[in-house]
């Protein structure tokens, strides 16, 4: 494990390295992806100023949820992006000549490309942070903050698993273009308070595609919204322990899918 | 004929998207997920908030996010990396060296695409997101006039702004970072996500000194009735002044940038 975690460091440091050849460009492509993301929530916002809620939802509590499902598709998005790369590779045949490395083929895959992009999304959640603070009426405990450093975590953890997951279909159908699109167009309910969706798409978050639990559901450890009174307040906080359960799950499917994997020949 | 090649082209851009079916309906799938986000969004934003909206504006803020939708669909469609990808594969020197003119070729393809995407994307998207949200439409002729004339002035409106960010790349190649940038003015400036009479007063000053509402706001509102004050000339006379400008801007950077390309001889 820390062989694989030592090897990630140093195949991500060396893109990482290779990214700041072209500053300029760099330093655009992370101002513009932040600016598309800023002016999304600028939608939002201007929903929120017309209306004052949404229902039960007041500002601070949709900006909070936005801001963590932003801050952490950046963060997951610099480790786990290449997954999505997964299918192209057994396609070219590329896939063998990781298989081949005496290195975790997951660390070698996530490794050779540290998405420059996420810190778009990661400096566009921190700015609205910063923004909206006040307006999410968190009392900023000890607690707190060691569960908001959990969640994180959390959330990443759970993107990676369904990026892992997506990536390891690869091994049966080839071609996952299309499942990350599917996850990519999921990613936009994750934004909002998914209970304002209706019961299919609810249903795919909370148990397909579980993008629910990276905003919505640990949300309800921070936020007092009469939705999360519905339930004990551990019960919140445990819902973090569900990252772990589905990347052990994405895991094990990795492993049976590289086992059943056979070379395209390309 | 002179028309003759130009037609063609779109004729080929149009087969050729219509081939990759299988490609076509995940492009379908998502695009629906992406418009069903939005109205889902306006949905829950109307249905929510009904003490403080009147029952009609609340029809026609759901009326509008689904024509934004499924108009978003054809009109987001363009590619604004024609110019740029020629350039990185040395290709526009071949194109050059044809008897026919670039950008005109371009715009054909364009069309193609759009007519391709408007089958495909458009119209199950309008069909579909109308039969679950219970929208009938009892279009005026006059109406539907409306609507096909600013959808055609909005879509060479779009064509102009990404053919003339394209031809940046004649001297810097990185115009991905400035597509970004468009995309984030476009979302705040055009009216797409949040209909513009939801805009604060100082916001809506700004908006109106640009071009980029006619892209889908203008169009839209004037099927929905919503410019039924104003002569469809006045309208429309902004519109067409705006791409005289875009035009002229288009011509001069074409006429420059076509000076700089060198043959690299690869």
């Amino acid at each position: 494990m820390l062989h694989d975690l030592y090897c990630y460091y140093r195949l991500a440091g060396a893109s990482f390295r290779s990214s700041l050849i072209n500053r300029f460009s760099l330093v655009f492509y992370i101002f513009g992806l932040g600016l598309t993301y800023l002016s999304s929530f600028f939608g939002i916002w201007i929903i929120m100023q017309r209306f004052g809620s949404i229902g039960a939802w007041t500002l601070g509590q949709i900006v909070f949820i936005y801001m963590l499902c932003l801050g952490t598709y950046g963060i997951g998005g610099m480790i786990f992006i290449n997954l999505s790369e997964v299918g192209n590779l057994v396609k070219r045949g590329e896939l063998d000549v990781m298989l081949l490395r005496p290195i975790n083929p997951v660390a070698s895959i996530i490794g050779v490309r540290f998405e420059m992009g996420g810190f778009g999304h990661f400096f566009a959640a921190i700015a609205i942070f910063l923004v909206f603070h006040k307006e999410f009426h968190i009392d900023w405990t000890a607690e707190k903050i060691v569960f908001f450093v959990l969640t994180i975590f959390s959330a990443i953890l759970i993107q990676g698993a369904i990026r892992l997951a997506i990536g390891a279909c690869a091994f049966y159908i080839t071609d996952t273009g299309g499942l990350n699109n599917l996850y990519n167009s999921f990613r936009e309910f994750a934004f909002y308070p998914v209970t304002l969706f209706n019961g299919i798409i609810k249903f795919i978050l909370f148990a397909i595609l579980p993008m629910a639990f990276v905003s919505y559901v640990p949300a309800g450890i921070f936020l007092d919204n009469p939705e999360y009174a519905a339930l004990p307040h551990w019960v919140w906080k445990v819902s973090l322990l569900y990252s772990v359960v589905l990347i052990t799950l994405a895991s094990r499917f990795w492993k049976i899918g590289l086992r059943h994997y056979s070379s395209t020949g390309s | 004929m002179f028309l003759a090649p130009y037609i063609k082209s779109a004729q080929i851009k149009l087969q050729d998207t219509m081939n990759f079916r299988v490609s076509f309906l995940i492009r379908l799938f998502t695009n629906f997920l992406y418009s069903y986000a939005t109205v889902a969004i306006w949905y829950a934003v109307v249905t929510l908030n009904a003490n403080s909206l009147s029952p009609e504006l609340a029809l026609k803020t759901i009326k509008f996010s689904i024509l934004s939708a499924a108009i978003g669909s054809v009109v987001f469609s363009i590619s604004g990396y024609e110019i740029a990808s020629r350039l990185n594969e040395g290709t526009i020197a071949r194109d050059l060296l044809y008897p026919v003119s670039l950008p005109s070729v371009l715009f054909a393809q364009a069309v193609g695409n759009a007519i391709s995407v408007f089958i495909t994307n458009m119209a199950p998207i309008l069909i579909a997101l109308s039969l679950i949200y219970g929208i009938s439409w009892n279009p005026a002729p006059l109406a539907i006039i409306n609507l096909c004339i600013g959808m055609l002035l909005g879509f060479i409106l779009m064509f102009l702004v990404n053919f003339i960010i394209d031809m940046i790349s004649f001297w810097y190649l990185g115009t991905m970072y400035c597509h970004y940038i468009k995309e984030a003015i476009m979302v705040v400036f055009c009216g797409s996500f949040v209909p513009l009479w939801f805009y604060p007063r100082w916001l809506l000053n700004i908006v109106n000194v640009l071009p980029f509402k006619d892209i889908i706001f203008t169009p839209i509102a004037g099927f929905l009735g919503e410019r039924a004050d104003i002569s469809l000339l006045s309208v429309y006379g902004v519109t067409l002044l705006w791409l005289v400008i875009l035009f002229a801007g288009a011509y001069f950077m074409w006429t420059a940038g076509v000076k700089k390309v060198v043959a690299q001889g690869g």
